[in-house]
């Protein structure tokens, strides 16, 4: 739409299928067999087809407190996805399973197993596997860098049986009981650790905290590789390089906020020492800091340029903070935006690949492969975002491509199938 | 197209397309209503796009009196020479003379500021009875706005006739009705579309 003036402004309209939505989850999968798990359905739920043959995928809604196979509460549709094209949903639950607006619960996305390398599942939150997350006796957890109010969605992900839970959050304890592919909202205060035990029940629990626009996913808590081998086996094996990108600024044109960075360093089970090196973009000269943490503890710095480099926060500066991570280490990273009254707010949790991700591309060997991410958007809606920013980080020997949007979660590109 | 920072300023725009070189002419039209105002100093005749590299054209304004006040239109379109596109890209060329800076019309979906809108699924292509999709727009300035849109790539969207047919009153909103003819969408095209 256009002034005669010459002002313009754009909508971008989108026309929908009644699709056929059925009660029920009409079959349970074999223990081995694999789907995705949208542990909060979220507002945009994409699904990227890179193959040749249109795919049908089938979406499984079950709201929160409900049991999956619940015959009246679960829905249940089939989105088919066109070869090499990507379907958009937009708030499925209300415009797919036709709920109520502000219902929340999860989503199964289940594809046939001869399609099953075809379709990439994204989302608001993260999206895992089948089966993944806390079980009885593997507790997971996650670590906040950055303190800030935190809602927990748990979501059940096998589909097998119930999970007990207990929700461990800086001292203080919640439980619940989470039905087969169910889901729960749980609200904390600001909690730098949680912990998700599960105390009884099959299945297993995966956990996203959310705070602000951020969204962290729950990982094992322990060392599981050092429990199996046994104490002192990993000294063995070599450190890995994680690399943190460093975003000061914005380079395009328009209002864009002021970043800084907060990274956190653990040492699990023993005291660790890292090696933090930061590239500035600007120059050739780098910037190396050691970093001891005891063991069982996290040492934060929540402007890392700032609190570990001693760069001024006046200049803005962009670069590639390589860290040398010890086996009993771990490194997390948020990207924090100033809000009102400079006070920063996490916007996004950053992905962190080492040395041996998979997001990473290089002439040599077996790295040599092509990097995509699908479902750039470009927007006026601040809830979605105005801008991407590619960052380029040079890895040890190898070079990785990390799409991120101020007002979504990044996520790191992904290898072309 | 955005306007030029000066009435006879050039202005440079790119384009790129596909994946393979093609060979496209670029064309120019003043839209009704506007006399001939700007030229592309490059010429657009038989120009080779190497695939993945933005080629730029620079858009001189001239002829229009810079003491009268006046605001002027045209398109700028490609096609290809050799081989038809499935869609004509073309952009918009303004040359506004005189007077302050124009306020933008704001699309308003659901009651918030919004650039996106979506049907309520449905079945079937036969929709002529289909429920209308409201969107209102915004005039937030202080002056009538005068509108005019498109719609693309395809061409089922349609809005209800009249829509445009009385300038947008100063502070005023109006409401929009948004149909769906799915017959005219392109043949095979999955929903959603």
């Amino acid at each position: 739409m256009r002034t005669k003036d010459g002002a313009s402004a754009r909508l971008l309209v989108q026309d929908n299928a009644r699709l056929a939505v059925t009660s029920g989850r009409t079959t349970a999968l074999e223990v081995g067999a694999r789907s995705f798990i949208v542990p909060d359905a979220v507002n945009r739920l994409r699904l990227t087809n890179s193959g040749g043959d249109a795919v049908h995928s089938e979406m499984i809604f079950t709201p929160a407190g409900a049991d999956g196979f619940g015959a009246g509460a679960v829905k249940r549709a089939v989105v088919l996805v066109p070869p090499n094209d990507v379907v958009t949903l937009t708030d499925p639950v209300v415009q797919v399973f036709g709920a109520a607006a502000g219902t929340v619960g999860q989503i199964e996305i289940r594809i046939p197993r001869e399609r099953l390398g075809l379709i990439a599942a994204t989302a608001g939150v993260p999206v895992v596997p089948r089966g993944t997350g806390a079980r009885i006796g593997a507790p997971h957890g996650i670590y906040l860098s950055v303190p800030a109010p935190t809602t927990l969605t748990l979501a059940e992900t096998t589909g097998a049986d119930h999970a007990s839970v207990r929700v461990i959050a800086d001292g203080r304890i919640t439980t619940a009981d989470i039905p087969r592919y169910g889901m729960q909202r749980i609200t904390l205060g600001a909690p730098s650790r949680i912990e998700i035990d599960v105390d009884s029940g099959g299945g297993s629990v995966i956990a996203v905290a959310t705070l602000g626009k951020a969204t962290f996913v729950s990982a094992p808590l322990n060392n599981t590789l050092a429990a199996k081998l046994g104490k002192g086996a990993l000294t063995a094996i070599p450190t890995v390089t994680t690399v943190v990108p460093i975003i000061g600024g914005v380079s395009s044109a328009g209002a864009s906020p002021s970043y800084q960075t907060a990274v956190a360093f653990l040492a699990q089970s023993s005291p660790a020492t890292f090696v933090a090196t930061f590239y500035p973009s600007t120059s050739s000269v780098a910037l190396t800091q050691p970093v001891t943490v005891a063991a069982g503890q996290t040492t934060i710095y929540k402007d890392v340029l700032r609190d570990l480099f001693g760069r001024s926060a006046t200049t803005p500066i962009d670069g590639n903070l390589s860290v040398q991570v010890p086996p009993n280490g771990k490194v997390y990273a948020v990207l924090q935006e100033a809000g009102a009254g400079g006070t920063p707010f996490p916007a996004t949790s950053l992905p962190l690949p080492t040395t041996l991700s998979e997001a990473l591309t290089s002439a040599t060997g077996s790295f040599q492969r092509p990097l995509s991410y699908d479902g750039l958007e470009q927007s006026v809606d601040p809830t979605r975002g105005s801008r991407w920013l590619l960052l380029l980080d040079e890895a040890p020997k190898r070079r990785r491509a990390v799409p991120h949007s101020p007002c979504r979660t990044g996520f790191p590109a992904c290898p072309l199938a | 197209m955005p306007d030029a920072g000066s009435p006879w300023s050039p202005f440079c725009g790119s384009y790129r397309w596909g994946s393979a070189p093609a060979q496209i002419i670029v064309g120019q039209s003043e839209l009704p209503g506007s006399r001939p105002f700007f030229s592309i100093a490059e010429g657009g005749a038989f120009v080779t796009l190497q695939p993945r590299v933005p080629r730029t054209f620079t858009i001189q304004y001239s002829g229009p009196p810079n003491d009268t006040a006046g605001s002027y239109h045209g398109v700028i379109f490609a096609v290809g020479v050799t081989q038809p596109r499935p869609v004509t890209p073309y952009a918009f060329v303004n040359l506004k003379v005189g007077g302050g800076p124009a306020a933008t019309p704001q699309f308003i979906v659901d009651g918030v500021p919004g650039e996106y809108a979506a049907f309520p699924g449905f079945s079937g292509d036969d929709d002529s009875n289909r429920p209308a999709r409201e969107v209102s727009i915004q005039n937030s300035g202080n002056t009538p706005m005068e509108l005019a849109a498109e719609i693309g790539p395809e061409v089922w969207l349609v809005p209800e006739n009249g829509w445009n047919a009385q300038p947008l009153a100063a502070g005023a909103t109006r409401t929009v009705k948004l149909f769906t003819r799915r017959p005219f969408a392109p043949s095979g095209s999955p929903l959603p579309r």
